[in-house]
């Protein structure tokens, strides 16, 4: 027999507070489709995502029905594309980019992940050509997401990619400069990326994984910022251990309704279930935002100083209450500031609150880093490899997933708005520091890793 | 040994659980099984007994009554034989969670428990909650599996919206994953 209280709040997070399960994501292995010949390559590719996605669309919504909660995105990742390809050239990976498009159309998913290289110590012919085609691929494709490793604890910093990354971005700017740039929406550059994420744009399958494999991803900073905001009305006097025991507790909640669903339907197709990750992952939508949770504890908006603790706090009581809730934990799992994609944010980025020095500092305790930040399309090529350096060092020296999603907005400068869509959403220009780096970045070569990468 | 049922509602004091058992065991009765509630300050309660062979329900009626108004206690006690015979329709089923919330309207409950009845849907626990001029419903219900969910699921939905309340039809395990730390 259920209480009144545990129906009507479970009730009221559903309805008022935008609990959900933010992605479903399937792993494919392309591994054993591998061919010298790209025809059979292509021809295998898109066998195996429709045996394996044909219903995965389907089974979401039903799970998601029987339990009252949506499952808002259906994804697919596969094995990172400069792999399994490894022997295609430029032109070969656009058209592989092209193929893998039309089979997470025919599947009905809304992004596929893992076009993407490990290139943190080194890069292959078969490395060199992905980068090379992602202006292209990603300007002619609409559901197709990147990432690009470059960096680890273990290997340092790959100094050479980063510089080709900065210019890699620029092109992918330049080649969908009539959508403000929105290529590089769906190209990211990692430190330390994990094998098994399944929100976008990082989501790849791992080369350790099983050949298919569901993940999935819960949400829900609208519900923690509920939780903090009662908590706040019926405490006399909170502290700050009451809110971090607040946000504990909320996310073991959310994460076990993610677990319950992705554990059914995994089992309905058949498939192992991987790992829940336990994000917390903003949606443009008001309520559903991780910067209104630094209002609801009593920063002015996110950006203020303390933002950076208030942060860590968040990220930490995040991993703490999921962690108990799920068998498997992997991915991201902590709090995301993706500027564009949370409103609050995004109108704290808009009047000067928050900087990208704040935004930087910040990605060292959060769990990815400088996330769909709009800047000016004439930053030199030179200060993007600066920021992606920068980024990657956190990464690198504090053992965690960094990651850097700039968007140069081509034609437009500091002040005027970029405006990508969806769960894109919209972002102002944000101006980036004018020191050169170019001298620093045409050194190349690689930065070591760091001595506590030592641990054998 | 024969099993007999009590139920015993009235307005709530201290002292009625005892009157109640005190009474049946003086005449060697063995409580089975007991459950009681409390609304809005009235008691109410169901008790299964096992009584000695020539006790009747008549005289276990009349101990627990006269036990009440010995202490001045304004309950009314009914006593039955227990039918061991229970509604099973043998179909395997899924617990839901059926909440219906809205403005309060008098014929609410008539018209969901009737299309539960229709459909042979059991009810296995009901609550109604009114808050200022809010009404909740929270129907716990077996829902068989021959039973379509989608157009369940639908028909509910429409009779909601026509007369202008909300409906939401889940999983019971869903509420117990998010509250309730497993047991093993």
């Amino acid at each position: 027999m259920l209480t009144e209280r545990e129906v009507l709040s479970t009730l009221n997070m559903l309805r008022n507070e935008h609990l959900d399960v933010r992605t479903v994501t399937l792993g494919i292995s392309l591994f054993d489709c591998v061919s010298h010949d790209f025809d059979v390559f292509s021809y295998k590719v898109r066998a195996k995502i429709a045996k394996y996605a044909a219903h995965l669309v389907e089974t979401c919504n039903e799970v998601g029905a029987r339990y009252g909660i949506p499952v808002v995105n259906k994804r697919i990742s596969i094995s990172p594309m400069a792999v399994v390809g490894a022997g295609f050239n430029r032109d070969q990976m656009v058209r592989a980019c092209q193929m893998l498009d039309e089979a997470a159309k025919d599947a009905g998913v809304d992004f596929l992940g893992g076009f993407g290289a490990l290139v943190e110590k080194g890069m292959t012919p078969g490395d060199i050509a992905l980068i090379e085609s992602l202006p292209e691929a990603l300007a002619t494709t609409d559901r197709i997401c990147s990432s690009i490793n470059v960096a680890s604890s273990k290997a340092g910093i790959n100094m050479d990619a980063v510089a080709l990354m900065g210019r890699q971005i620029l092109k992918v700017a330049d080649a969908t400069h009539d959508r403000d740039g929105i290529g590089c929406a769906k190209l990211v550059v990692f430190a330390n990326i994990p094998q098994d994420v399944p929100f976008m744009a990082g989501a790849y399958l791992g080369i350790g994984e099983p050949d298919v494999v569901i993940n999935v991803g819960v949400s829900g900073p609208g519900v923690v910022k509920k939780a903090i905001d009662r908590a706040k009305e019926t405490h006399s006097q909170l502290t700050l251990s009451d809110v971090a025991e607040v946000i504990k507790s909320t996310a073991y909640k959310v994460t076990r309704v993610g677990e319950l669903i992705g554990k059914e339907v995994a089992d309905r197709m058949n498939l192992p279930f991987g790992v829940a990750d336990l994000s917390l992952a903003p949606t443009p939508a008001v309520g559903d935002s991780v910067g209104e949770i630094f209002q609801s504890v009593g920063l002015s908006s996110i950006g203020a100083p303390g933002s950076t603790a208030v942060l860590a706090m968040l990220n930490d009581a995040v991993k703490k209450g999921g962690v108990f809730a799920s068998s498997h934990v992997g991915g991201l799992s902590g709090a995301f500031i993706p500027v564009s994609e949370d409103s609050s944010i995004e109108a704290a980025a808009n009047c000067g609150a928050l900087t990208m020095e704040k935004l930087e500092a910040m990605t060292s305790v959060c769990s990815v880093g400088l996330d769909m930040i709009a800047i000016p399309g004439d930053t030199p090529a030179s200060t993007i490899s600066g920021l992606i350096a920068d980024e990657m060092a956190i990464g690198m020296i504090n053992t965690k997933t960094t990651a850097v999603r700039v968007i140069p907005v081509p034609g437009k400068g500091v002040g005027e708005t970029a405006v990508f869509g969806g769960l894109l959403g919209k972002a102002k220009i944000i101006p980036v520091h004018t020191g050169d780096a170019s001298a620093f970045i045409n050194l190349g070569g690689r930065i070591p890793a760091p001595i506590h990468s030592l641990k054998n | 040994m024969n099993r007999i049922v009590i139920s015993v509602i009235g307005r709530d004091c201290p002292g009625v659980v005892y009157a109640i058992t005190s009474a049946l065991a003086k005449e060697k009765c063995n409580v089975e099984q007991l459950s009681q509630t409390i609304l809005k300050g009235q008691f109410a309660s169901i008790v299964i007994i096992s009584a000695p062979e020539g006790v009747t329900e008549e005289q276990v009626q009349r101990v627990v009554s006269l036990s009440l108004e010995a202490r001045n206690m304004d309950l009314t006690v009914s006593a039955r034989y227990f039918e061991t015979e229970t509604f099973d329709s043998g179909e395997e089923t899924e617990p839901f969670v059926v909440t219906v919330n809205g403005s309060d309207q008098a014929e609410i409950i008539a018209m969901f428990s009737g299309i539960f009845a229709e459909q042979k849907v059991n009810i296995e626990n009901l609550k109604a909650l009114r808050t200022n001029d809010e009404c909740v419903l929270v129907f716990e219900v077996a829902l068989p599996m021959s039973i379509n969910r989608n157009a369940f699921r639908q028909m509910l939905q429409a009779k909601a919206r026509s007369v202008g309340l909300s409906i939401s039809i889940q999983h019971e395990n869903i509420f117990e994953a998010i509250h309730r730390v497993p047991i093993v």
